[in-house]
């Protein structure tokens, strides 16, 4: 099961980041013919992010301690006290951004609208960047249980 | 009409400022989470984890406060909502990065 979340919870990001990117450059494109595709993506950003939010959360909240064990035994304890720490508070960003993302893109027709066009072009921005700090972090925080197990450090 | 065609709807504008307010509300309750051990207690205490009871707040207060702004009559330009959006998250992160670097 742990396996299976911690393939499932970057991916999820992941592909939620690359809808933002979709979302992004759809409506730099925006034309009455791509509207249906804009609202698409939006709903898809927002769907893989709450997936990766539950995949994550369910992670986190019931196996990450033994991780969370080795990195602080370890010889980067930052992994967990600076990099766990901002990515399962900075993922709030993400999702709240993720979720406003569908009901902008959805409000009005984009193709004729600028002033919707340029709230989903920053809210998508916006999700990739936050999106792209949090898959960094949760790199940093893996090579900390890397850098644990070798440096042999055992419960 | 002019105006109109300049301004963004409702619905958008409400859940916008809703979604700044929940970004910055977020990292206030972080920071408050680790300087009240009291608060970050009580929090896990409310559904056994205090991830989980934050996630639920931030998410309540973006769902409520947008459905309550979106009734009113709060207008504004895209760009303004936009910056807000992007004031709203830098300092959210920002204020995550330094917290947990000095704390």
């Amino acid at each position: 099961m742990q396996e299976l979340l911690l393939l499932l919870h970057p991916t999820f990001g992941v592909l939620g980041i690359i809808a933002a990117v979709w979302v992004f450059v759809e409506v730099l494109n925006s034309s009455p013919r791509n509207h249906t595709r804009i609202k698409v993506a939006a709903l898809l950003v927002a769907l893989c992010m709450v997936l990766a939010w539950i995949s994550g959360g369910y992670l986190y909240v019931f196996y990450y301690a033994a991780d969370k064990a080795l990195i602080l035994k370890g010889p980067w304890p930052f992994a967990h006290t600076f990099f766990m720490e901002v990515k399962e508070h900075l993922f709030f960003i993400t999702l709240i951004l993720s979720l406003f993302l569908p009901l902008a893109a959805w409000s009005k027709n984009l193709a004729t609208h600028a002033p919707s066009r340029t709230v989903v072009l920053w809210a998508a921005a916006l999700v990739v960047l936050s999106g792209l700090a949090i898959e960094g972090a949760g790199a940093a925080v893996a090579l900390g249980v890397k850098m644990a197990l070798a440096a042999g450090v055992t419960f | 009409m002019e105006q109109d065609l300049n301004q963004i709807d409702r619905k958008t504008a409400g859940f916008g400022v809703a979604a700044a307010a929940a970004i910055v509300f977020s990292t206030l309750l972080a920071v408050a989470k680790e300087f009240s051990p009291a608060l970050k207690a009580a929090m896990k205490a409310a559904s056994g984890h205090h991830w989980i009871t934050h996630g639920v707040v931030v998410l309540a207060l973006f769902l409520i406060l947008g459905w309550l702004l979106s009734k009113t009559n709060l207008r504004m330009s895209g760009k303004r909502l936009a910056w807000k959006l992007v004031l709203a998250t830098l300092l959210g992160g920002l204020g995550l990065i330094i917290l947990f670097l000095f704390v």
